[in-house]
C-alpha cells in the first residue's frame, strides 16, 4: 500500500511499502539512521509508538491506519506535540466544543508556564473521559500516551523549563535556552557589535565568569540550536566569546563590584571550573570565600585535563586572576585529607562546597604492561612526568577525552589509533575535535570492541549495535579477523568515576546538590559533564548555599542594557565565517593553540548575521476559530 | 448576481409625510435590515448619494469558518467593516497635488519603464471600460468545457503565463472596497498571483533593471487579460479585476488556500513567500472552491520575526491585537508608505524573509516534522466527528 512518510530520512513522500516489513526495516529502507524516538502511525492521532515496538509488523497495525501514514519523529518536545495534536482537534478537524477548548487551553498552558500543577493533575482527569466523537478519543488516548512516556519533560514544562527550547513561551532565544549557563548570547554579540566589549564581557560574566575559557574549548550547546544554524549556518558564538574576551581583558577596566561583607565564610574544596564559578557568584554576594586546591595552580581539569593546544594556560590563569582579585583566598597545594582534615575545613566555615570532580580515571582489565587511564596520561604530560609513552599508542574511546588524549599524543610524534564501539559519525567526540584529529593523523577503528590482547597484539571484534531499540547500552558484537600489533601503550578514555575518601561517611552518597549539614556539592561529582554545564552548577549551588545561609538571593551587578537596533536586511546573504586554525604542520609539532581568534572585520561580520531571536514574542498563536 | 442588489431610498421629497409616520417607517425598515443583515448578506451605506443597499456576500461563510483566519466576535466584525471606509492614503502617496514619487522611481531604476507605465495604464483603463460594459469582449457563445474541466484549464493557462499562485474562491465583500462595490457583478474570484524575482528583490535596497513592487504590478497588468480571454473563449464570461487594493487579497489567498497571513499581515505563499503581487478575475461560474490549508507559516513567522526586527519605519507589529473583532496583525500604514515612498518601494521585509529570499522548504524544515500533517489534513479520510467503535 501507499504510504506518505514523514521524517528525518532521505527518501520522504509517497512510499510502496509491504505488510511483511516490520517499521524497523522501512525506516533502514528509506535511508535512517539512528533509532527514532517516537513513530505514529495513521495520522496526526494515530497510534503512538516507542522503543521495541519499533519491530511490529505494518500488516499487524493495519487498523491503525486512519489515514494511511507513518511519522518517524527524532528529537522533539512532548510538549509542543501535545499542543500540536490539541491544536489540531479544533483547527483541521473543526471538533470544537467546551471539552476539546479545555483540553487546548490546559495543554496549550504549558508552553507558557500558565498551567500549574494542579491544572496537570485536573487535565490527567480529564483525559479519563470518554466522549462522542473519535477524534476526540483518539486525542485522549494519545495525550495519556505521550503522558506516560514522557512525563518527567512534562513536569520539567510545569516549572517553566523546556529543554529543546521548541515552546517559545518558556524561552528567551533558543541559544540562551540551551547553555546550560543560560548567558544572554544575543545581547553580547549586539553589544560587541556597537564595540562595546567591556560591556559585552561583563554582560557574559552575570552569567558565567569563566567565559573567556568557554570561549576557547565550549562544547558549544547554543550554536547546535541556534535558530539561524537551522536556517542557514549558525552563527560563530563561542569564537564571539573568545574575541570579546580577548579585547576586553586587555584593556580590564571594568570593576565588578560585591556587596558588603556579611561576615559569613564558605570552604570550597576544589578550584575546578564549577568551585571557581561559585566562588565567584558567593564572593560578589557579601560571602568570605576560601578555595583549597590540591594543585599547584587552580583550574582543575581546565589546567589539567584539558591539553595546551586547546586552552593556552595563560588564558584559563588570567580570568583565575579576574575571580581571584575580588578577594577570594585560594590555598593551593592543599589536599584535603592529607594536607588539612575535612572535619578542620568544616569546621572553619559556615558551609562546605565539595567540587572536586571526577579525579579516577576507568580502565579494562587487560593484560598489557602499559595501560593508563584518559585522565592520567593527559596529567602526566602536563605536568611533564610521564615520559615513557612508546611510538605506538592506543586509544580506546568516542568521547572527548579520547580525542583530547590522540590529540596529544600526535604531538609526542607517536603513532596513534583510536577505537570506538560506535560509528566515526556517531562517536560522542564533538565534530570538530574529530575533524581536527583526523587533519592531525589520528587513525580511526571505529565500530570495534577489545576481544583480547596477547603480546601486546590487540584481536578485535566487530560491534554491530551499541545500542538496542530502547536506547540502552548494550552492545552486540561479531567475530573479526582485525588485529592492532604492536601496542606500546592503551589508554582508556571511557569515563571518570569520583573519589570521596577524603570527606566522612555522611557525605560520601551524593543525590542532589545539597547533602546536608550546610555541606553541598556541584560540578562534575553530580554527573559527568561539559565545563558549561559545570559552572551552571556552580552558580547553582552558589544560590543554594546562599538561601541555605538566609541570604537574599545572588548578586549579578548592575543589569547592563542591551541595544535593539534595526537589523541588516541581507543578513542571510552572509555564511558563517569559520574560525582560521593553525596550519597542520605547526600544530603537530607543537601544543600551540589550534584554533585562532576572529580579526576585528570577520567578528563583526559574524556578530551582523544574529538574528536576535531574544526579540521575538512569547506570545502562544492565537487559536482562531 | 447583480440582481440581488436592492435600492432603498432614504428620503423621498414627492410625498409628505408626519415626523412620526416617518419614523414608524424606520423601525420597519430597521427590524427588516436586521431580517436581511443574515449570514449570507452585507449592507452598504453610500455617503455620496445617501443610499444603502444590501448585496449578497457568500465569501463571508468562508472567512468566518476559516481557522486561520482570526475573527472572534463575527457581529462586531461586520459591523465595523459596514461603517468604516477604507484609510485614505497617506500624503506621500500619489496624490495629484504631490510629487509623483513611483513615476519617477520606475523612470529611473526599470530599464524598459515604457513598456511598465503603458501596461498599467492600458490594462487599467479596460478594466475600467469593460465594468462599465464598455468594449467588453465577446463571450463565446457555446461553453467548451464542463466547470472542472474549465478550473484546471483556467489554472494551467494562468500558470503558462507566469502566474504562480491561483485558487478560487467566493468573494466576501466585507473585503471589497465601496468604490467599487457595484463592479463586482459575479461572486466567484479567481486569485491570480505574479512573483516578483527573487533576482530583483536580491538587489535592494538599490535596485536596478527593475523594481520589486512595479514588476509584480506590470505583469499582471500585462497577463491578466489573457487569462480572461481564455475563459470568455470557453464560453464562460468574467471581468478582469485590477491589482489594486480595492479587493483585499490576502484574505481572499487565505480563503483560497493559497497561503497564511505573514507577521506584517499579507499573504505568504509557499511558491514565492510574500515577493507575490496579486491580481484577479471575477467569474460567472460555479467552479469548485479551493480549501484553507494552514502552511505552517504563522508557526514559523513566530519562531522568526525577521521582518519586525529589520523594519526601519517600525511598522510591524510583534504581537497580534485585538482590533474591531478580529484578531489581526496590522501593519501601520502610514509608517509604511511613506517609506515605501521615499525608500524605492523599501520591501525589507520581504528582503529579509527567509521563506521569501531562502525558499519555503528550506526554511519550514526547521520546524519539528509532525508539523507536516496540517498540509495534508484537507486529504484526511477518515471521519472523526463520528463516534469511534469501542476497540479505541
Amino acid at each position: 500500500m501507499k504510504i506518505k512518510i514523514i521524517g528525518p530520512l532521505t527518501i520522504q513522500g509517497d512510499v510502496e511499502v509491504t505488510l511483511d516489513e516490520t517499521l524497523k526495516s522501512l525506516y533502514k529502507r528509506l535511508g535512517g539512521q539512528k533509532i527514532p524516538h517516537l513513530i505514529q502511525v495513521g495520522g496526526a492521532l494515530g497510534l503512538l509508538l516507542k522503543d521495541y515496538d519499533i519491530n511490529s509488523r505494518i500488516g499487524d497495525l493495519k487498523k491503525e491506519f486512519y489515514e494511511p501514514s507513518i511519522a518517524f519523529l527524532d528529537e522533539f518536545c512532548p510538549v509542543d506535540y501535545m499542543r500540536f495534536m490539541s491544536r489540531f482537534v479544533l483547527r483541521e478537524l473543526n471538533i470544537v466544543n467546551e471539552f476539546t477548548l479545555k483540553i487546548y487551553d490546559l495543554v496549550n498552558g504549558m508552553t507558557e508556564h500558565k498551567t500549574t500543577t494542579t491544572d496537570y493533575k485536573y487535565l490527567k482527569i480529564l483525559l479519563k473521559d470518554i466522549p462522542e466523537t473519535l477524534g476526540e478519543k483518539l486525542l485522549l488516548k494519545n495525550l495519556s500516551k505521550m503522558i506516560e512516556f514522557y512525563e518527567e519533560d512534562i513536569l520539567e514544562h510545569l516549572n517553566g523549563n523546556c529543554k529543546l527550547g521548541i515552546c517559545r513561551g518558556l524561552i528567551d532565544a533558543q541559544c540562551i535556552n540551551a547553555c546550560p549557563a543560560h548567558i544572554h548570547i544575543p545581547g553580547f554579540v549586539a553589544l560587541m557589535k556597537d564595540g562595546k566589549y567591556e560591556e559585552a564581557y561583563a554582560l557574559m560574566r552575570q552569567e558565567n565568569p569563566l567565559s573567556g575559557v568557554c570561549g576557547s574549548i565550549c562544547a558549544r550547546p547554543c550554536e547546535i540550536r541556534c535558530r539561524r544554524g537551522e536556517i542557514t549556518g549558525t552563527v560563530g558564538v563561542r569564537a564571539l566569546q573568545r574575541f570579546i574576551t580577548s579585547e576586553a581583558l586587555e584593556h580590564w577596566k571594568y570593576k565588578e563590584t560585591c556587596l558588603e561583607s556579611n561576615d559569613k565564610n564558605i570552604g570550597i574544596i576544589g578550584g575546578g571550573p564549577s568551585g571557581l564559578t561559585a566562588a565567584y557568584y558567593l564572593k560578589r554576594t557579601g560571602y568570605d570565600v576560601t578555595i583549597y586546591e590540591k594543585h599547584t595552580e587552580a583550574g582543575g581539569m581546565l589546567s589539567y585535563g584539558v591539553p595546551k593546544y586547546r586552552l593556552p594556560q595563560h588564558d584559563i590563569q588570567e580570568e583565575v586572576k579576574t575571580i581571584e582579585s575580588l578577594g577570594i583566598t585560594i590555598k593551593t597545594n592543599t589536599e584535603v585529607g592529607k594536607d588539612i582534615s575535612f572535619e578542620t575545613i568544616k569546621g572553619n566555615h559556615d558551609a562546605v562546597l565539595l567540587a572536586t570532580g571526577t579525579q579516577v580515571g576507568r580502565k579494562m582489565a587487560v593484560e598489557h604492561d602499559h595501560v593508563l587511564s584518559g585522565i592520567d596520561f593527559l596529567k602526566g604530560i602536563h605536568l611533564n612526568q610521564l615520559k615513557d609513552y612508546g611510538s605506538n599508542i592506543l586509544v580506546i574511546g568516542g568521547g572527548d577525552v579520547a580525542m583530547d588524549c590522540a590529540r596529544t599524543a600526535i604531538r609526542l610524534d607517536s603513532q596513534v589509533t583510536v577505537m570506538s564501539l560506535e560509528s566515526f559519525e556517531e562517536m560522542p567526540a564533538s565534530q570538530e575535535e574529530k575533524i581536527q584529529a583526523v587533519e592531525e593523523g589520528v587513525k580511526f577503528k571505529c565500530g570495534f570492541g577489545i576481544s583480547e590482547v596477547k603480546h601486546h597484539n590487540i584481536h578485535l571484534h566487530k560491534c554491530t549495535e551499541v545500542l538496542d531499540d530502547a536506547k540502552k547500552f548494550k552492545p552486540q558484537f561479531e567475530t573479526s579477523e582485525e588485529m592492532l600489533s604492536d601496542i606500546d601503550m592503551i589508554v582508556f578514555a571511557i569515563g571518570q568515576s569520583k573519589d570521596l575518601d577524603y570527606v566522612t561517611e555522611d557525605y560520601r552518597t551524593i543525590n542532589g546538590m545539597s547533602l546536608g549539614d550546610q555541606v553541598f556539592a556541584c560540578g562534575d561529582m553530580i554527573r559527568p559533564t561539559i565545563v558549561i554545564d559545570a559552572i551552571a552548577q556552580g552558580k547553582t549551588v552558589a544560590a543554594l548555599i546562599d538561601g541555605s545561609l538566609g541570604g537574599s538571593g545572588l548578586y549579578y551587578g548592575d543589569e547592563i542594557e542591551i541595544p535593539e537596533k534595526v537589523l541588516n536586511i541581507r543578513t542571510f546573504d552572509y555564511d558563517l565565517r569559520e574560525i582560521k586554525t593553525l596550519e597542520k604542520d605547526d600544530r603537530v609539532h607543537s601544543f600551540n593553540q589550534v584554533n585562532l581568534n576572529y580579526s576585528i572585520e570577520d567578528a563583526v561580520y559574524e556578530a551582523d548575521r544574529c538574528m536576535r531571536c531574544d526579540r521575538n514574542s512569547k506570545t502562544s498563536l492565537l487559536l482562531g476559530r | 448576481m447583480s440582481q440581488d442588489v436592492k435600492v432603498y431610498h432614504q428620503y423621498d421629497t414627492e410625498k409628505k409625510e408626519t415626523y412620526e409616520s416617518v419614523v414608524k417607517k424606520w423601525q420597519e425598515e430597521k427590524s427588516r435590515m436586521k431580517e436581511m443583515t443574515d449570514s449570507s448578506r452585507v449592507m452598504r451605506w453610500s455617503y455620496t448619494n445617501g443610499m444603502f443597499k444590501y448585496k449578497n456576500n457568500p465569501g463571508k461563510e468562508i472567512t468566518d469558518h476559516n481557522p486561520y483566519i482570526n475573527i472572534i466576535d463575527v457581529d462586531e466584525f461586520d459591523l465595523s467593516i459596514k461603517n468604516h471606509p477604507y484609510p485614505p492614503d497617506p500624503p506621500a502617496f500619489n496624490n495629484k497635488n504631490r510629487p509623483n514619487f513611483f513615476g519617477t522611481l520606475m523612470d529611473e531604476f526599470v530599464d524598459d519603464a515604457k513598456w511598465y507605465k503603458t501596461n498599467l495604464h492600458e490594462s487599467y483603463e479596460r478594466i475600467l471600460n469593460e465594468a462599465k460594459g464598455i468594449d467588453l469582449p465577446k463571450v463565446n457563445s457555446k461553453k467548451t468545457m464542463n466547470e472542472s474541466e474549465l478550473k484546471e484549464a483556467i489554472k494551467n493557462h494562468a500558470k503558462s503565463l507566469g502566474f504562480v499562485s491561483v485558487g478560487v474562491t467566493k468573494i466576501d465583500r466585507r473585503f471589497v472596497s465601496v468604490e467599487i462595490d457595484d463592479d463586482i457583478i459575479f461572486d466567484t474570484v479567481i486569485l491570480l498571483g505574479y512573483e516578483m524575482p527573487h533576482e530583483v528583490l536580491y538587489r535592494y535596497p538599490k535596485p536596478e533593471h527593475d523594481t520589486a513592487a512595479y514588476y509584480g504590478y506590470a505583469h499582471c497588468a500585462a497577463h491578466v487579460h489573457g487569462v480572461a480571454d481564455f475563459i470568455r473563449e470557453k464560453g464562460y464570461d468574467c471581468r478582469a479585476r485590477s491589482w489594486e487594493g480595492f479587493i483585499k487579497y490576502s484574505v481572499h489567498a487565505v480563503n483560497a488556500g493559497l497561503g497564511n497571513f505573514s507577521t506584517y499581515g499579507i499573504v505568504h505563499t509557499p511558491e514565492a513567500g510574500t515577493r507575490i503581487k496579486y491580481t484577479s478575475i471575477i467569474i460567472d461560474a460555479d467552479l469548485e472552491l479551493d480549501l484553507p490549508v494552514d502552511y505552517n507559516i504563522e508557526e514559523f513567522c513566530s519562531r522568526c520575526r525577521m521582518c519586525q526586527k529589520s523594519c526601519p519605519s517600525l511598522a510591524i507589529p510583534k504581537e497580534e491585537t485585538r482590533y474591531r473583532g478580529a484578531i489581526k496583525r496590522t501593519t501601520d500604514h502610514i509608517k509604511c508608505f511613506d517609506m515605501m515612498a521615499t525608500q524605492h518601494e523599501c520591501v525589507k521585509c520581504i528582503r529579509v524573509c527567509p521563506i521569501s529570499m531562502l525558499g519555503y522548504d528550506n526554511a519550514l524544515n526547521s520546524l519539528p516534522s509532525y508539523y507536516q500533517y496540517n498540509l495534508i489534513s484537507n486529504s484526511y479520510k477518515t471521519d472523526y466527528k463520528q463516534g469511534g467503535s469501542d476497540e479505541n
